[in-house]
């Protein structure tokens, strides 16, 4: 990903290097950053769009084609949260306690969120 | 027995008396509105799962609502807030470069960003309530267990929209007086809270719109 | 060690008047952002809330001296009383309470100046009286009357607007409940002098931090059912009506993913303060310092996960062994921290102080609530005496036989350093007296009822549990008397008490190395920690105490120089 080339000064540099070229732009790393997320979600729209008619034109391998769709757009989603996180609220140059402040509520609401999505439709039967 | 050393004795009351370092308390703040947002993402996954349990069970309901919405409005929103996480975080930059109307330049996109979305939403909103999509339980509607399972995550996120609009009035009201000349940490703060709502919206836009 | 270094720095500068003025009352009712003004302003209220959730116990117990409805007019009434009842208790009483101590306490205990961040501190405590005026308004209208629980629909279809103000009031706290924490937490990880590292720390501490890691992720949960609820009770949706497309199960399980680990957040400080006053008040080193800090912290990861065993009942059959499961591997942590406690007493030079006593009756106590906890984990013996009164033993053993008690200790115990006053123990002897066979012949026969079936949240019972509903109800009275008790203690000793001094119990931790009560910033300079925060019985502690002694001698700094 997109690396700061003057280590103490990375939030100010203009320029980084991305993929071993160097590009120079105004607003340096966050430049970039936008750039990806704004990429990211156009190949996220477009996917889904895609994934939406494929899935429209073959009920056959619809229920694979879901899955793939929503397992695709969620990893974007992720990359695209983690992006914001890592440059934009600077936990790259954080402490590791704000990560650890971070993930645990994730772990902690992941948990009962799988909990919650494995209760059946009709609810229980006892 | 133990006696009082002379150095003790002989220093001076700090300085610094009853006040931290600003290093120190730049530190605690920015723990203290990670501890916040922390809690917030708690709040948005109880908010989250109703619509994904609906969206697991009742899949032809949330379909056929894609349908007629389309995905335009709701993409053209999410580029508007992504973009104003891009000012907000120039904001902050260049006022660490000691640029104050720059960072206040910024900060105005950032709040005019935040009102842009929050105007896409109200129309998002108006047209779903013309096709019959509302917050309370109806009946007779095909909708009636899509409504509160939207409208309450994405009502949730556009309050905190909306808190995050006048907290970037502030900061620059704040600002434009040289509040954060020396330290920039109110601007970083608001940052956090600004972009953590972006986060937000990049999980419920995926989420909710395109899966 | 050859020279010991002492905590008072610059006190010798410091004016005499000024060390051991008490703050004016009536600056206990004004905003202020010194936490050891909100810390008492927390504990007033609390106590408060306290008489008023006791007062409505009484009630709860008058109606029941009879098989008959006599004192409440319908058993709608009497729903409403018990809800209040336990509301009050739980979110006025027992979670500020433990704020109280954790903010007079804790930044004493780390050296510091003031909590990390003051304001927001004041603004969690003046939280507090609107959201009690609105639970309490609520009791008014027309009254909730779905228990401190609340589970729809009787949440939703079966109650009035007091619901609703229930709802909106339990809101306030929790964002009280949250901010509070996240001051605690930056306070503790944040602002310990150089030389305290996170081993160094005094348990109470480990005990606020884990409190507050649980509040911090656990409340939002119930931040977010709340909402949810109220958009059912306000608005129209159906998240909770299960005729409506929406799903009764889901708000147990959201409200006992907080409220379960919020069990936690009720106990743990007094886990904490047992720990401080077992120790000091029979001068051991606390015994397995670490693996009861760790303790602390492996309750409040465990207690995430057990949730789903208040709902044994309702939840779907093959998930009821994990639950069991998980519970009952939360009595290890809790178990280590009861070893931990005896082998601190064990051999110690014990001085049966009131402050001691209370820690004793919860040892005595808390035993037989975590054993009948971990029977009523045991899903066999759960689901035939669920909502029975073994249930409303089980928990009261836990939360006054636990909580109670602990506070009690920590009142006995940090009362002098609050108000420069010793206690009078003559009444703090007769007050544990009243509470403890008060309380044990009020909850200890309410397991044998409920094993023979008296069920839970009726007003009106079978006849042939009368007589022990009227042993309980006569020895509830009593245990409500012991009240006045050390109420009245607290007021002559506030004004007759002998003067404490700085450290009236010759303690190892760093609230003790300052003046009782402390001046407004504390510490003069910054204090230097002893290197073991319960390092009792060595030559070394006992000529850092006689330091500390000597340069607080009657209460006042030294005046002159050494």
């Amino acid at each position: 990903m997109a690396q700061a080339t003057h280590q103490d000064d990375g939030h100010h540099s203009n320029t980084v290097t991305l993929l071993g070229r160097q590009i120079t732009v105004e607003g340096g790393v966050y430049t970039v950053v936008f750039a990806a997320l704004a990429i990211l979600t156009v190949i996220e729209v477009v996917s889904a769009e895609g994934l939406k008619s494929a899935i429209h034109d073959a009920p056959d391998a619809a229920a694979t084609l879901q899955a793939l769709k929503a397992a695709i757009l969620i990893i974007i989603a992720v990359i695209k949260s983690t992006l914001v996180i890592w440059f934009y609220m600077h936990l790259r140059d954080e402490k590791p306690l704000l990560a650890v402040v971070l993930l645990l509520p994730l772990l902690i609401a992941g948990l009962s969120i799988l909990y919650l999505l494995a209760i059946p439709p009709g609810g229980y039967s006892l | 027995m133990a006696q009082l050393t002379a150095d003790q004795l002989a220093a001076p009351v700090h300085d610094d008396h009853g006040h931290m370092s600003v290093e120190d308390s730049n530190n605690n703040l920015k723990l203290g509105v990670w501890l916040y947002l922390a809690s917030e993402i708690v709040i948005f996954s109880i908010m989250i799962v109703g619509y994904v349990l609906l969206r697991i069970n009742e899949p032809a309901v949330v379909a056929q609502a894609h349908e007629k919405l389309g995905v335009g409005l709701v993409t053209a929103n999410t580029f508007v807030l992504l973009a104003s996480s891009f000012f907000m975080v120039m904001g902050l930059r260049a006022m660490q470069q000691g640029n104050r109307s720059g960072m206040l330049r910024w900060i105005g996109l950032t709040a005019l960003g935040g009102i842009v979305f929050l105007g896409g939403q109200y129309i998002e909103y108006s047209e779903l309530s013309h096709l019959g999509i509302v917050l309370g339980y109806d009946l007779e509607s095909q909708w009636s267990t899509l409504g509160m399972r939207f409208y309450a995550p994405t009502a949730f996120h556009g309050a905190h929209v909306l808190v995050g609009v006048l907290w970037a009035l502030e900061v620059m009201r704040r600002g434009a007086k040289g509040r954060y000349d020396h330290n920039p940490i109110g601007i970083e703060m608001f940052g956090l809270y600004w972009h953590f709502v972006d986060v937000v919206w990049i999980m419920l836009f995926t989420l909710i719109y395109l899966v | 060690m050859a020279t010991i270094a002492v905590p008072v720095g610059a006190q010798a500068e410091q004016n005499e008047q000024e060390a051991v003025r008490r703050p004016a009352l009536s600056e206990y009712l004004r905003w202020s952002v010194d936490h050891k003004i909100i810390g008492v302003q927390y504990g007033i209220s609390s106590f408060l809330f306290f008489l008023v959730g006791g007062a409505m116990a009484m009630g709860i117990r008058w109606e029941l001296l009879t098989p008959a409805l006599d004192l409440m007019v319908s058993g709608s009434a009497y729903n409403s009383l018990f809800t209040m009842h336990g509301t009050v208790m739980i979110f006025l009483f027992i979670i500020p309470m433990w704020a109280a101590f954790g903010n007079f306490v804790v930044p004493l205990q780390l050296g510091a100046k003031d909590m990390a961040f003051p304001w927001l501190n004041a603004f969690a405590f003046w939280l507090i009286p609107p959201a009690a005026i609105v639970i309490l308004m609520g009791y008014f209208v027309t009254p909730a009357e779905a228990g401190w629980t609340s589970y729809p629909p009787l949440s939703t279809l079966f109650s009035g607007d007091g619901q609703t103000l229930w709802a909106l009031g339990a809101h306030l706290l929790g964002i009280s409940s949250i901010m509070g924490s996240i001051n605690f937490i930056v306070t503790i990880l944040n602002m310990r002098p150089e030389s305290m590292t996170l081993w160094r720390m005094p348990l109470l501490c480990w005990a606020v931090l884990a409190t507050s890691i649980i509040a911090v992720m656990a409340t939002p949960f119930l931040a977010g059912a709340l909402t949810l609820l109220l958009l059912d009770r306000v608005a129209g949706t159906t998240f909770f009506d299960a005729a409506g497309g929406g799903d009764v199960l889901l708000w147990q399980n959201i409200f006992w993913f907080y409220s379960h680990p919020a069990v936690y957040i009720m106990v743990l400080p007094g886990m904490g303060v047992l720990s401080e006053v077992l120790s000091i008040h029979s001068r051991k080193p606390v015994f397995g310092y670490r693996m009861v800090g760790l303790s602390s912290m492996g309750i409040a990861f465990v207690g995430f996960t057990v949730w789903a065993h208040h709902m044994f009942t309702s939840l779907q059959p093959e998930l009821r062994i994990p639950f069991m499961i998980t519970t009952m591997i939360i009595a290890v942590p809790t178990g280590i921290k009861m070893f931990s406690w005896l082998g601190t007493i064990w051999g110690g030079k014990i001085r049966f102080t009131s402050a001691m006593l209370f820690a004793l009756g919860f040892l005595s106590m808390f035993v037989i609530g975590g054993i009948t906890g971990v029977m009523l984990a045991a899903l066999p013996f759960d689901i035939h005496v669920h909502d029975t009164y073994f249930v409303v033993s089980h928990f009261h053993f836990v939360l006054f036989g636990g909580s109670v008690f602990a506070i009690y200790a920590a009142l006995y115990h940090w009362f002098p350093k609050v108000t420069g006053r010793m206690m009078n123990e003559q009444l703090g002897r007769i007050h544990f007296v009243f509470t403890y066979f008060g309380f044990l012949f009020t909850f200890f026969p309410m397991h044998i009822v409920g094993m023979l079936g008296m069920p839970r949240r009726v007003a009106v019972y079978d006849p042939s549990f009368t007589q022990w509903n009227q042993l309980i109800g006569l020895s509830a009275f009593v245990l409500g008397f012991s009240t006045f008790i050390v109420i009245y203690n607290v007021i002559r000793s506030y004004y007759r008490g002998p003067i404490a001094g700085a450290n009236p119990w010759r303690a190892l931790t760093l609230e003790w190395a300052t003046t009782s009560p402390p001046p407004v910033t504390n510490f003069i300079d910054d204090p230097i920690p002893y290197e073991d925060p319960y390092g009792y019985g060595t030559e070394a502690a006992t000529a850092y105490l006689d330091a500390v002694d000597e340069s607080f001698r009657n209460g006042r700094p030294a005046s002159g120089g050494h």
